[in-house]
Parts: C-alpha cells; structure tokens; sequence
C-alpha cells in the first residue's frame, strides 16, 4: 500500500514539476480550459436556478388578469415582482371575477402594487396568498385589517423587520430616497411567513384597503400641500404667525379633513367585500380555475382580451415563450463554450506534442534508466488530465465566483436570491468529461512519447 | 563480469557490423577505442541492451542478457547497469538530488535520499543537491550524471564519450573519479571514447578495428 501511495505521489509531483517547468504553456492551457468549463458552468447555475423560480413561483395559477398592456409584462410584474405594472384596472371591472359564486373560478387574488419598503414590494391582497403560495406562519399571525403587514422571510431577513415594528411605505418600486409617504399611518408587522422559496418570501403582504388608504390619505396629504404652499406663497409676511406651520405638519389638520372621514368610511362597510367598493383600483388578479379542463374556464382568457377592457394571460405561455427567447441566447453561448473547450483540448495537444519535442531526450534517457513504455505513456496521459482538471477547478472557481458577483447585482435589482456555492450535477458529469478531453488530447503525444526508438533519441545530438 | 562475443549489429538499411570479443572483470576498466562511425554508440547500446544484437551473446556474471525479454531488460539496466552518456541529460523540472532519486524509483528500487547525497559527497557536489539541474556547469553536470550512473550500485558502467566534452583537468578528473568509483562498488568499467588522452592512462584497450566492419547489401 505504501508502494502504491509512493507511486501515485511520484506521479503527481512528476506530472506538476513538469507542468510547472513551463508555466506560460501551462497558463495558457488552463484559462483556455476554464473559460469553456467555466461559462458552461455558469450557463447551467443561471438556468438552473431561473427555471426553479420560474416554476416555484407558478403555484397553480391558471390566469393572470390586469389592465392592457404587454402580457408578458404583466406576468413578471405580478407574479414574479420584477416590473412595473401594466396599470390599474377598477374594481368594477375585477368585481365578476372576485364574486365567489363564479361557476369557473376557484380562487382569485386581487394584489395592489405600487409602493414599496427598502425596496420590497407592499402587495396589498387578501388572505388566499397565503394559501396561494403555500405559505405558513413562522412568527405572528393574519393581519386583520388596518395597516397590519404580513411579511416574507426574506424580507424579514433584509430589513430587520421584526414582530409590532412600524414603518412607512415609499411611492414606487424601488427604494429610492425621499419617496415616503410621510403623511400616511405607519404599518405594523403583525406576522412572519416560514420560507418558501418561493416569490412570497420577498414581499411585504396587507389588506387591499391598507393600499387604498395610503395612496388616498397620500393624495390628500398632496392636495392639502399644495393649498398651503400656495397660502404660504400668497401670504408670506403673516407668516411669522406661526400657523402655517402648525398647520402644514400638524396631523390633525388632515384628519378633520380627509381621513377622519375616511376611516370612519371604512369601518362602517367592513362587512362589505372590498371588491364591491366602487371607484377604487386594484392592478391585477392571480385566478386559479375551479376545474382545469373545463371548456369555458380554458377559454376565458381569450373571452377577456376579445370582449372586456381588461387583459388576460397564461403565465405558463408567457414564461414558455420568454425561455425559448432566452433559450437562443443561452444556445449561442453554449455553442460559444463548446468551441472554447474543443479549441483548449487542442490547445493541451499542441503543448504536450511542442514539449516532447523538448523532452524526448529525457524520455529516452527515463526509458533508458528502467521506465517502461507504459510508465512514459502514462505520464504524458496524466499530464493532459491534470491539465483538465486544473482547467476544470479554475473554471468552476470562475463561474461559481462569477455567479455570486451576478447574485449580488440581481438581488440588489429584483430581490431575489441566487445560490452562488451550490454545485449541481451537472458539474460533476462535466469533470468526468473534463478529464476525458484532457486524456483524448494527450493520446497521440503519449503514443508518440512511448514509441519513440530510444537509440536514436540518445544517439542525436 | 561482462562479456560480449561474436557480437553483430545489422541497421534497417542492411548494413551489418560485427565487433571484437569483450570482456572485462568486475572492478576493472576497459577502454573501447573507435574512430566516429565505427559503430561505437551502437555496441554501448547493444550492451546497455538498448538494442538487440543480430547475432552473439552477452553475458553478466553468466547470465546471457540478449535472451531476456524487454520488460526484463528493462528492470535489469535500471539496476545494474549504469550509464554515463556523451551529453549529461536530465529531467530539467526536477532538482539534482531528484534525479538520482528518479533513477532509483524507475529500477523499481526503493528512493534513498541520504544514499544519494552520500554519493553526492563522495562527488565533492553534495552542495548542488536541491538546485535544479538547469543551473549547473558542463563539468557539474558531468559529476551528477556520473552520480546518477552509480545510483543503483550497478555491476558494470558504461560511459560514452564521457570526457569528449571537457578540458584537459576536468578529462582526468572525470576519468579519475569513474575509475575510483567503479573500483570502490567493484562495477565493471567499459569506456566508449575516441579520446587519446584516456589511452596513457587506462591500460586495457580495445580497438573496435575498422576492417572488422563489413558492409554487405542484403
């Protein structure tokens, strides 16, 4: 057995020293080899990892319904939270479709997007969500109303959001600074969902009328603004008075006019669905289908976009459609490495047949001194492989490196995590062809190197 | 002991050379005299059992080595036949004590570093040691291939052309140091060389005679 160590320990350190007596070669060979293995491998991590959030997050819905605009738009904005919305549509128009007495509809969640925490998403819905998602509590409970929020864990995580933490929304979706609706009530964590790996866990989930509440306080906190800019402009030597002031950050002065009105307004219709408010808007509705295959439900999406204002579309044919755009992209890469890689076997077979050039004395003179033609043969087949895999760790370290760089970029632009250290399967099939390539590349330099006639080596000059 | 009778060499385009009888005793030296062209690599190789013979036996201590198959050949020159080639060649990514310690793992013997540099010592280059086999002079290299000859404690060295390459001093010394050697691990010495400052000093000659190269066509 130490026999045996020895040899292989022979092996290796022969096969390196002499790799590493030629290190331009060397380096050449291997960043040839870990740029194919590398964007091979990077190609798979990102395609992997999308095609898991693009499935995770179909949870069974059927239909995306929203205002007109690019289907496929509205698809990734309401379902996977990485555009803006096509629009509003109003809840007289969604009103059908959220009515639980709809023969083909088994579930319809109405989400409201628009604002955003730290650059999470505020999605005011209803409890079926969760269900939706498969979600379940890990910390708190429902919100019931108000401006209670129901977090994900992800955003927990980010934001540091903990249990009866309040904060305040921004305009928009995207956490830039000096957007907060200042004037609105703050939103309480009530409840922390488990993760789910699904889109859930980055979002920030309230009642519909917690939504509603905000943008109308919003719009008279603007409109009340606006008549007190006006009244400081018109006014300005009185106003040392003092009231202007007051006035403008004084909450009460809205409450008397717009909220207290409002609140009111809303506590005495709680028992009316919020979906039969007239003039308020919501932007879309995630609909599963009571049965499947029904014929009517199947047809439903085209009767919307044919006959209503509104839009309908099948997120699993948007998503289809938008991985066979990228798929040709993807291919012409994946073409792109395969030339890498075919040009780096013959990259190891150039060097490795230059070298023996330089070498074929040492050789002879190996044979000469008890090493057989096998051994000689051998040492030149591993040559190549330890090329390959070298090539081969270089470029994972390449990719997977590279891969938490993109990780980093697209977390900070659409919030979702991306696994920059997990290995697949794949890989490791590729390190055995890898190493293959490396072992066909160095064939015929280890046939020429054990076949040369050593008496006519060591006879030249 | 060695010894080569009858010995004949046919190359690929039919031209055959035959050689004088050889011997020589363990412990002793023989100088193998030959004009270039006399065929004189060829024997060396013949005898290092590089190449087969057409015809003739040679035989160490008894033993006919040209009936030995290549994979027994093989172990048998690892380990018992050292050779000291015209130009000192290494392996060139490996150290000076690694190449010694290469000779003996490719005879299939076990790697003894403190009896390399034992040897190395004896050579007066132990301070060459770990330095790569690049960085050292002809006449340093010369010593360590001579080294690496001795590695293995061989029965019989052969060298080519040992001193061709050298100076008057260093030539002697070369010469001294293979004599000595060879004596003190009672190895045969067989010296290739058509270099007459060697003639005055190592008394057992052969001439590989020109006549006795005949050229017929097949």
């Amino acid at each position: 057995m130490k026999g045996l160590n020895n040899f292989f320990y022979f092996f290796f350190s022969f096969t390196w020293k002499n790799l590493f007596s030629r290190p331009l070669n060397l380096l050449l060979n291997l960043v040839l080899f870990a740029l194919g293995v590398g964007l091979i491998s990077l190609l798979l991590l990102i395609n992997t990892q999308v095609t898991e959030k693009m499935e995770n997050n179909f949870a069974g819905i059927d239909l995306v319904i929203g205002a007109k605009g690019s289907p496929l738009q509205m698809v990734l904005c309401n379902m996977y939270h990485i555009d803006p919305p096509t629009g509003n549509i109003s809840t007289e128009n969604a009103r059908p479709f959220l009515n639980p007495d709809n023969p083909l509809i088994g579930k319809a969640v109405p989400l409201s997007i628009g604002d955003n925490y730290k650059g999470f998403r505020i999605v005011g819905t209803n409890d079926e969500i969760i269900d939706l998602y498969e979600a379940a509590f890990d910390k708190g409970k429902m919100w019931n109303g108000g401006t209670e929020v129901v977090i994900g864990s992800r955003t927990a995580e980010d934001t540091g959001l903990k249990l009866g933490d309040r904060f305040k929304s921004s305009h928009g979706l995207s956490s830039d600074i000096g957007m907060e609706h200042d004037d609105a009530a703050d939103f309480i964590v009530v409840g922390i969902l488990k993760k789910t790996n699904s889109v859930i866990d980055q979002l920030i989930l309230c009642d519909t009328r917690a939504v509603w509440a905000v943008h109308d306080h919003d719009h008279g906190a603007e409109e009340d603004h606006e008549g007190e800019d006006h009244e400081g402009h018109d006014h300005e030597g009185y106003d040392h008075e003092g009231d202007d002031h007051e006035g403008h950050d004084h909450e009460g002065h809205d409450h008397e006019g717009h909220d207290h009105e409002g609140h009111d307004h809303s506590e005495k219709i709680a028992e009316k669905p919020f979906w039969e408010e007239d003039g308020q808007e919501i932007t879309a509705l995630l609909v599963q289908f009571r049965n499947k295959k029904n014929f009517r439900a199947l047809n439903l999406g085209r009767n919307i976009n044919e006959n209503t204002d509104l839009m309908a579309a099948n997120p699993a044919y948007e998503v289809l459609k938008l991985q066979g755009n990228i798929g040709i992209g993807v291919d012409m890469m994946r073409i792109i490495a395969l030339i890498i890689v075919f040009v780096s076997a013959l990259s190891v077979f150039f060097s490795l047949v230059n070298s023996l050039k330089e070498r074929k004395y040492e050789l002879a003179l190996m044979r000469s001194m008890g090493a057989s033609r096998l051994l000689v043969f051998g040492l030149i087949m591993i040559e190549g492989a330890f090329i390959a895999l070298l090539g081969y760790g270089l470029g994972l370290l390449l990719s997977h490196g590279g891969m938490s760089v993109f990780a980093d970029m697209l977390e900070a632009e659409y919030r979702y995590g991306f696994e920059a250290w997990r290995f697949l399967k794949e890989e490791a099939y590729m390190l055995f062809a890898v190493i293959l390539i490396g072992l066909v590349a160095a064939v015929v330099p280890a046939i020429m190197a054990s076949t040369s006639d050593i008496s006519t080596t060591l006879s030249e000059e | 002991m060695i010894e080569a009778r009858s010995l004949e060499y046919t190359y690929s385009g039919g031209v055959r050379l035959s050689y004088p009888d050889i011997s020589c005793q363990r412990g002793t030296s023989c100088l193998l005299l030959g004009a270039s062209g006399s065929g004189k690599t060829t024997l060396l190789h013949m005898l290092a059992g590089i190449l087969s013979p057409s015809k003739g036996s040679i035989h160490f201590d008894g033993k006919d080595v040209v009936q030995f198959s290549k994979t027994e050949m093989n172990s048998f020159r690892g380990k018992e036949i050292g050779i000291v080639f015209q130009r000192p060649h290494f392996v060139h990514a490996l150290t000076v004590i690694e190449n010694l310690c290469l000779a003996q793992r490719l005879a299939g013997l076990p790697v003894d570093k403190a009896q390399a540099l034992t040897l190395l010592t004896r050579l007066n280059i132990a301070e060459k040691a770990s330095v790569s086999v690049k960085a050292l002079s002809q006449g340093e290299k010369q010593r360590v291939a001579i080294a690496r000859a001795l590695i293995n404690g061989p029965s019989l060295i052969l060298a080519d052309e040992p001193t061709s390459a050298l100076d008057d001093a260093n030539a002697k010394e070369v010469l001294t140091l293979l004599e000595d050697v060879s004596k003190e691990s009672n190895a045969s010495l067989l010296i290739v060389t058509h270099d007459n400052r060697l003639t005055d000093v190592v008394k057992n000659q052969i001439t590989l005679d020109i006549q006795q190269v005949k050229t017929e066509r097949s």
